[in-house]
């Protein structure tokens, strides 16, 4: 056999009772390819996704020989990754990728594992393991009237192997040079033919890089490491109900840049979630309840901070006649951010509509809309002498209204084009809006970071046209596409904004959020995709993207870190081989970036950008299978350099990994 | 050089090249392996389908006709996996007869039995099956719940009115998946 049949021990264990979620697996046999909810929440074939959406597979992941998220995203269409440190890496879609990128939303099995008190993704802190992973859907552009605030640019869902359904286990060890250790353990268990738990842990210590700038060298970080637990649970309560519940934790720790240097940092989270789904007379409704809890704490403890967000969401999936399909989706969040200069939070109401019209049996037409209602609260007195008050923090309110809209043509059975528009929201983060953070002992000279009410959020207006073409003689995939977008209100979070001088002691510095115009991005991406039967696989991309600056900063004046005309590679090459003899399995991906800009700050008074040069990466994976479930791998990143310059941080080292994986 | 024209040969090759594609033609009728594997996919999304052991799929068809390759869709059916951990077994089943009694789970309708629509149809509401059909026309004819076509790309079409007829429910997320008639 030169294929494993499906993923590592992930094997299809018996025909539910007809189920109230979306059975990924089966599924996917039926149609012979991925099935999706991330497009419109109503469930899709990859194929009819009104977005522009790609879907990483658990064999990608496990062929990239990747040991994280961003490592298997790496080579994704129009994915932008900066790897800053061995905690921290940044994926950016559609432009304006930065240290602490705020523009990317991330979720896990839909719940949010993006930071929105800060506005941020950790991915060292997202309670999942590779092993687990199903897919990962990567929505490229707006998706707010699904998702809301924030999925402005884009989503990932991660979604992982249902207890239900699937039957995993696996345990992964790898070892790696130099000095990392990486191990991970997953198992489904069932319990009768209605119940199941899926328990994972996983852990990881690298060793900190070496040759970070002058800021990190106070900063006792030896090691990068991060541990994640997490299990999740299913019961089919009668033939129409089924609940779930789901508890994680997850630890990390080490260098994070912050832009201009590195901070030590502990990110704790946890999260506990409650889900119902019921086929009911007027549709398939489904209840979601989450609490993600984050404590945040600088090293050498500058405090320690504290964010919590309360999710309630419901929907209701209704097939209205042969042709048309509606979602109704209504949801409350709560936010709120405990730091040394008191509590912020902010309240967030929303109702959405999905109205899926199907023209055709070649033509569908796909419209969402949501409102979003927001209210700050402000606990405490606004500080004095930053010309704000508490009134203007506690009249604060946003609303906000997003869209998408698009058309799926299939105009022959080899060829589907799409047609699409989508207006998205990114709002400020609770510290953007609120925060209240004063260093008065900071050794370079005291500071404060403050809060901006008055930010609007950024409306970003995308359109997009995609063109596929199966080539089913090859067994493989063309796809083309163009996108134009346009950001208004952009802005520059606080610790990205320039530092305002302030006369009165003892802040000489004030870091406040600003707003800085609007910002253009246009592009094309080009993905060539597919595999035969008899072993070789491939896939080649190229993505053009530019992001033309009208945000009015002079770069040469400001001091500021983020410089959006720049802040993207132009161009990206990618391209993969792959073969299978016998046991072996050979892949081999290269990437290639054309330059873009970033920062490094040499010392406290200056703040310098740096053009990144255009850069090369080409990865191998040599694999032997014991069986279909267990395999040695050797995996070198980054075989063409010892050691390149990738970001404003340092160098990213060549790394060998040697990985022991057991099915049982 | 010339020869004498074989004009009457070409043009009898040519009738008999014609005659057999037209066979070859109404035998893609029949439901090839892709579709059976397709069905039993399916199947998986059907309430009431057995959810270890052997899933009994009725063949019916047209007893008065000639061939039609119920031989061939038997031995596919055989040779398929069922759904998750199910086996598949076919019982064949003249259209004449289907008002009988048999211990099926399903009625896969082969092509041309649109003079049994009525008696298919009984048969099937008594027993609350599901039919299912790679002919386009059973759809029209309404005679199957489902129809399933495995090439160039999988495609279900789901007859709702039918399937409410006959008391066949199906995964509400598989009935949004699907095309709806």
């Amino acid at each position: 056999m030169r294929r494993l049949p499906i993923a590592f021990a992930a094997l299809l264990w018996a025909v539910p009772a007809v189920a109230q979620t979306l059975q990924y697996g089966q599924l996917e046999q039926l149609f012979g390819e991925p099935v999706t909810a991330s497009a419109t929440g109503e469930p899709l074939r990859a194929s009819e996704a009104p977005v522009d959406m790609e879907i990483v597979t658990q064999e990608d992941i496990r062929r990239s020989g990747a040991v994280d998220i961003p490592g298997a995203l790496r080579f994704v269409t129009g994915i932008d990754e900066r790897v800053y440190g061995a905690n921290h890496t940044e994926i950016g879609i559609r432009g304006y990728n930065q240290a602490f990128n705020p523009r990317l939303l991330v979720l896990l099995n839909g719940r949010q594992v993006y930071l929105d008190d800060y506005g941020e993704v950790d991915w060292k802190s997202i309670p999942v393991q590779l092993t687990e992973i199903r897919q990962i859907e990567v929505v490229k552009g707006p998706n707010s009237a699904l998702y809301g605030f924030n999925a402005a640019y884009g989503v990932i869902n991660i979604v992982t192997y249902d207890p239900l359904e699937d039957h995993l286990g696996v345990a992964n060890l790898t070892l790696g040079m130099p000095n990392e250790i990486d191990g991970s353990l997953v198992k489904i268990i069932r319990l009768g033919d209605d119940a199941g738990v899926r328990v994972s842990l996983g852990g990881q210590k690298v060793r900190a890089l070496a040759g970070t700038n002058s800021y990190l060298a106070g900063i006792p970080v030896v090691s990068d490491q991060n541990g994640t637990a997490a299990i999740s649970g299913e019961v089919q309560l009668s033939p129409k109900t089924q609940l779930s519940l789901e508890l994680s934790a997850t630890d990390s720790r080490g260098a994070y840049y912050e832009g201009y240097s590195y901070s030590g940092v502990f990110i704790r989270t946890n999260s506990v979630r409650v889900g119902l789904s019921s086929e009911s007379d007027i549709g398939l409704m489904t209840l979601d309840a989450y609490r993600n809890e984050e404590r945040y704490s600088d090293l050498p403890n500058y405090g320690a901070e504290h964010g919590q967000v309360y999710v309630l969401q419901a929907s209701d999936d209704l097939i209205l006649d042969a042709d048309n399909s509606l979602r109704l989706h209504g949801e409350y969040r709560s936010d709120q951010l405990t730091q040394p200069g008191g509590n912020i939070s902010y309240d967030i109401y929303a109702g959405s509509l999905m109205w899926n019209w199907r023209i055709s049996d070649r033509l569908s037409f796909v419209n969402s809309g949501r409102i979003d209602y927001l209210t700050l609260h402000f606990d405490g007195k606004a500080s004095p002498g930053f010309g704000l008050t508490n009134a203007d923090f506690a009249n604060r309110t946003i609303t906000g209204f997003s869209f998408n809209s698009g058309l799926v043509y299939r105009a022959t059975e080899r060829d589907s084009i799409r047609l699409f528009a989508g207006r998205g929201l990114q709002i400020p983060s609770l510290y953007d809006l609120a925060i209240r953070d004063r260093f008065p002992d900071y050794p370079y000279g005291p500071y404060a970071v403050i809060g901006n009410p008055h930010l609007e959020p950024t409306a970003v207006l995308n359109v997009g046209l995609d063109w596929d073409r199966d080539l089913p003689e090859l067994n493989s995939k063309l796809s083309a596409g163009l996108f134009a977008q346009r950001s208004d209100d952009l802005y520059i979070e606080p610790s990205s904004a320039p530092g305002v001088p302030v006369p009165t002691f003892p802040y000489y510095y004030l870091y406040h959020a600003t707003q800085t115009g609007y910002g253009l991005a246009a592009g094309t991406e080009i993905t060539f995709k597919g595999g035969l039967k008899s072993g070789p696989r491939w896939r080649a991309s190229y993505t053009f993207t530019t992001t033309p600056d009208h945000t009015g900063i002079d770069y040469d004046r400001r001091y500021s870190y983020v410089d959006f005309g720049y802040s993207t590679p132009r161009h990206v090459v990618t391209l993969g081989i792959g073969d299978s003899w016998g046991q072996w399995d050979v892949d081999l991906q290269a990437r290639w970036q054309s330059e873009y800009r970033d920062f490094v700050a040499p010392d406290q008074e200056n703040l310098l950008r740096y053009d990144i040069g255009a850069y090369a990466t080409v990865d191998a994976r040599l694999a032997y299978r014991l069986s279909d479930t267990s395999s040695v791998a050797f995996t070198a990143q980054q075989l063409n350099a010892a050691s390149q310059r990738e970001t404003g941080g340092p160098n990213v080292q060549r790394r060998f990994l040697l990985s022991l994986t057991a099915g049982f | 050089m010339t020869g004498p024209c074989h004009c009457g040969r070409a043009v009898l090759m040519l009738a008999l090249v014609a005659a057999l594609a037209a066979r070859g033609a109404r035998a893609a009728d029949m439901p090839s392996a892709e579709d059976i594997d397709a069905i039993s996919h399916t199947l998986g999304f059907i309430d009431g389908m057995p959810h270890a052991g052997t899933i009994r799929i009725g063949v019916v068809y047209d007893g008065s006709a000639e061939g039609g390759g119920v031989d061939r869709v038997i031995e596919a059916i055989a040779a398929a996996a069922g759904p998750g951990a199910t086996r598949l077994g076919a019982i064949p089943i003249a259209a004449a007869d289907v008002g009988k009694p048999a211990n099926v789970d399903a009625l896969l309708l082969l092509p041309g039995l649109k003079g049994f629509a009525q008696g298919i149809t009984s048969a099937a509401a008594g027993r609350h099956l599901p039919t299912i059909s790679t002919d386009p026309q059973c759809i029209e004819q309404q005679l199957c719940v489902l129809w399933v076509e495995a090439q160039p790309r999988v495609s279900v079409t789901l007859n709702t009115k039918l399937a409410d007829a006959l008391s066949v429910r199906v995964s509400p997320i598989f009935a949004m998946m699907v095309k709806r008639k």
